[in-house]
C-alpha cells in the first residue's frame, strides 16, 4: 500500500487515570494490526487533552508519552469541558480523519475500522457510533437522553441530533473547519453540521464500565440540560417560524371574526347585552397575534446574528478525493 | 546585512563579540530586535548586491577585511565572531537559476569567513536559517524520524546549503534552524499570508490565496524564531555542534482557521479569493515533538494581535 489516509484520534481527560493505559494499548494494538494487515489507513497519532484532570491522569499521560511516540498530550489551562477539550484536541492534530473517544473504555478503538468502513463505503464525511443497548446499563437515564435529543430534533428540524455520541469520526478537514469557529457556546456536533450532511452511524457494544461499576459519571442531570441548551442556542430554532406563523394566523382571524361581528352588530344592534366584551377579546387576540408575530421575527433576526457570531459558514469548499484508494479497497472486499 | 558590536554584552569585560547578520528581511530584523541592543551597537549596514554576483564578492570581501581590522586592533584575549545567514531573495517559489546564485553567494561567505579564521584567531559561530517548509514541503507530522524530501528548487538549496555547512562542524562551530511558516511584521518584500489578510482586512481588500481552505501549516512567529537564535548568539556556553533545531510551533493549523481568526481579531468578514492556478496547497506539519526544549511559542491569536498593534502604532 503506496499511500495511506491517517487516522488521529483525540481523547478528553478529567478523571480517567485508571483507564489509560488500557486505552493507549488498545490503540497500540490496532494500530499494529492495521499495519499488520496493509489496510489504506494508519494511525499516525493519539491525542490526549488534559482537561485540567482531578485524578492522576496527567502522570500516567506522561509516561505513556514517553512510551509511545505517537502519543501526544496536550494540557488545558483549566477545566473548560469536554467539548472545548475535544476541539483543542481537534486544533492539534493533522490527520485525514479524526476519532474523537471517551477516556474511560466506553468507546472500543477496535470498532475505529468499522466507522471508516462505513466512512468509505457512504461517502460520509462523519460516523457517529450508535449504541446496540442502553450504555449505561439505567433504563432512565438512557431513555431521558434520548427523549432530550428526539424533542431537541424536533423543534430543531435537525435530523442528525438523535444520531450525537463522542465516539465519532469525522473527517479531518470538517472536524478542524468546525472545531475553529466554535465559541465557548457552540455545540460542536451542531457545528459539524454546518459544514456537511453526509451523516452517518454505526452500530456498535457500547457500555459505559466505570458508570455501571461505580455508579459515577461525568454526566449528570445538569450537564445533560446545559447540553440541550446549548444545542438550542447554536441550532436555528425552526421552530420560531411555527410561531410567527400562528400569530399571523391569530391577526388574521382576529380580523376576520371583527369583521363579522361588525357586520353581525349592524344588522342587529340590541343582540349583544354585555357590550365591550367582543372588542376587548378583539383587541386583545390582535395584539396577541401582533406581539407574537414581531417576536418572532426579532428572535429570527438574532438567531442569524448569533449563528454568525458562532462562525456558521456561507460555503465550504471540500476535496473527498483522497478516500478513492480506501473506497476500492473496501468495494474489492465487499 | 548588519555588523554589530555586542562586546559590552558580554559577560566577561575582556571579551569581544562581534555579529554580523546577513540578511535582515523578516527572520533577520527579528533577530536584530531581539539582541536588544541600543542603536549604536550596530556599527554598519549594508545593503547587499544579491542580485550581481561580482558585487557581492566585493562587498563580502569588504565586510571580512573590516572584521579582522576590528579584530587584529583588538587588545582583548578572548574574541568571537558570529555570522548569522539568514539571507536570500530566492523564495519559496525561487527559479534553479536563483536558488544556484544564492548558494553561491553562501559558499563565499563561508569561504571568507574560512580565510579569516586563518588570519584571526577567535571563536567562530555560524547561525544559519534553513527552511522546514521547503525541505518537508507535503508531509505531515513530521518527526526526527522523517527525512527532507525537497519538491522545489528552494528546498533542494536549502538542504545543499545544510550540508555544505555541516562540513564546516569540525573548524566552526554551527547551528542550523529550521522554522517552519513563519509570520511577522514586515515592511515591503514578502509579507506572507498573515500580514497580507490583516493588511487586506482592515482596508477591505481581497486576498488571493494560493491554495486551499484546508490546507495545513504549522505557523510560528518571527519574534519567537528571532529570540530562539538570538538567544543561543548571545549564551556563552551554547555548544554548536552542527546539530539541526527546528522552530516550529508543533500545531497544525488550517488556512480555513487562519482566516476565521483574522475576522475574529478584526472584527469583520474578510473578501477572500482561492486561486487554484498557481497551488501552494500541500501540507506541512511537524510533530510536538520538534519544538525544542524552552521554546514557547506565542499563539497564533497573540502573534495576529501583535501584527495588528504594530500596524496600528504604525499608521
Amino acid at each position: 500500500m503506496s499511500v495511506r489516509l491517517s487516522v488521529s484520534t483525540v481523547t478528553p481527560v478529567y478523571s480517567g487515570a485508571a483507564y489509560l493505559r488500557a486505552l493507549v494499548e488498545k490503540l497500540n494494538d490496532i494500530r499494529n494490526q492495521w499495519t499488520g494487515l496493509d489496510l489504506p489507513f494508519e494511525l499516525v497519532e493519539s491525542i490526549f487533552v488534559n482537561d485540567d484532570a482531578i485524578d492522576a491522569s496527567d502522570e500516567v499521560l506522561a509516561a505513556l508519552a514517553s512510551e509511545f511516540d505517537w502519543v501526544k498530550v496536550i494540557t488545558n489551562s483549566k477545566n473548560f469541558g469536554q467539548h472545548p477539550a475535544t476541539i483543542a484536541g481537534i486544533l492539534h492534530c493533522s490527520g485525514d480523519w479524526i476519532v474523537t473517544l471517551d477516556e474511560d473504555l466506553q468507546h472500543d478503538p477496535a470498532f475505529i475500522e468499522k466507522l471508516l468502513k462505513n466512512a468509505f463505503l457512504n461517502r460520509s464525511d462523519i460516523v457517529y457510533a450508535r449504541p446496540e443497548a442502553p450504555v449505561h446499563g439505567a433504563k432512565l437515564r438512557d431513555l431521558g437522553s434520548v427523549a432530550i435529543k428526539n424533542g431537541l430534533s424536533l423543534l430543531t428540524r435537525n435530523k442528525n441530533i438523535p444520531l450525537f455520541n463522542s465516539f465519532r469520526l469525522i473527517r479531518g478537514t470538517v472536524a478542524r473547519a468546525a472545531a475553529c469557529v466554535c465559541s465557548h457556546e457552540t455545540y460542536f456536533d451542531i457545528a459539524l453540521s454546518w459544514f456537511t450532511n453526509r451523516v452517518g452511524a454505526v452500530h456498535l457494544p457500547m457500555r459505559d464500565p466505570r458508570f455501571i461499576q461505580t455508579g459515577k459519571s461525568g454526566y449528570n442531570l445538569f450537564k445533560l440540560l446545559a447540553h440541550a441548551r446549548r444545542m438550542v442556542i447554536s441550532s436555528q430554532t425552526k421552530i420560531l417560524r411555527v410561531v410567527a406563523l400562528i400569530g399571523f394566523f391569530v391577526i388574521v382571524a382576529d380580523i376576520t371574526c371583527g369583521s363579522l361581528l361588525f357586520v353581525f352588530t349592524l344588522w342587529h344592534r340590541d343582540a349583544t347585552e354585555a357590550r365591550g366584551w367582543a372588542s376587548l377579546f378583539l383587541a386583545t387576540l390582535f395584539f396577541g397575534g401582533l406581539t407574537l408575530l414581531m417576536s418572532s421575527i426579532i428572535l429570527e433576526y438574532l438567531t442569524g446574528v448569533v449563528l454568525h457570531i458562532q462562525g456558521k459558514p456561507t460555503f465550504f469548499i471540500i476535496d473527498r478525493s483522497s478516500d478513492a484508494l480506501a473506497v476500492k479497497f473496501y468495494q474489492k472486499l465487499s | 546585512m548588519k555588523i554589530l558590536d555586542c562586546s559590552y554584552l558580554s559577560p566577561e569585560d575582556s571579551a569581544q563579540h562581534m555579529i554580523v547578520i546577513f540578511g535582515v528581511g523578516l527572520v533577520g530584523k527579528a533577530i536584530f530586535s531581539s539582541l536588544k541592543l541600543p542603536p549604536k551597537a550596530c556599527i554598519f549596514q549594508l545593503p547587499m548586491a544579491w542580485m550581481d554576483g561580482s558585487k557581492f564578492k566585493t562587498q563580502l570581501s569588504e565586510v571580512f577585511s573590516f572584521l579582522l581590522s576590528c579584530l587584529a586592533s583588538s587588545s582583548v584575549e578572548r574574541r568571537r565572531i558570529s555570522v548569522v545567514w539568514s539571507a536570500g531573495k530566492a523564495g519559496f517559489n525561487a527559479t534553479t537559476e536563483v536558488c544556484l546564485s544564492e548558494r553561491a553567494h553562501l559558499t563565499s561567505c563561508i569561504k571568507m569567513m574560512a580565510s579569516l579564521r586563518c588570519m584571526a584567531s577567535a571563536e567562530y559561530k555560524f547561525y544559519f536559517l534553513s527552511s522546514a517548509g521547503g525541505l518537508y514541503e507535503g508531509l505531515r507530522n513530521v518527526s526526527n524520524r522523517t527525512l527532507p524530501r525537497p519538491l522545489r528548487p528552494y528546498g533542494q538549496l536549502k538542504l545543499e546549503q545544510e550540508q555544505e555547512i555541516s562540513e564546516l562542524r569540525q573548524t566552526i562551530s554551527i547551528n542550523i534552524y529550521r522554522p517552519s511558516t513563519v509570520y511577522g511584521n514586515i515592511k515591503g518584500g514578502r509579507l506572507g499570508l498573515i500580514s497580507t489578510l490583516i493588511n487586506n482586512g482592515l482596508v477591505g481588500r481581497t486576498t488571493s490565496i494560493f491554495g486551499s481552505a484546508a490546507t495545513l501549516r504549522d505557523f510560528v512567529s518571527a519574534e519567537d524564531v528571532g529570540r530562539a537564535v538570538a538567544r543561543d548568539i548571545l549564551a556563552d556556553t551554547v555548544a554548536c555542534s552542527g546539530k539541526v533545531r527546528f522552530i516550529v510551533s508543533g500545531k497544525p493549523t488550517s488556512i480555513f482557521e487562519v482566516v476565521k481568526l483574522t475576522e475574529n481579531i478584526l472584527g469583520k468578514k474578510l473578501y477572500v479569493h482561492y486561486e487554484t492556478r498557481y497551488s501552494n496547497a500541500l501540507d506541512n506539519t511537524y510533530s510536538s515533538e520538534l519544538r525544542p526544549a524552552g521554546f514557547c511559542p506565542m499563539s497564533l491569536r497573540e502573534g495576529m494581535l501583535s501584527i495588528l498593534q504594530n500596524h496600528k502604532s504604525a499608521c
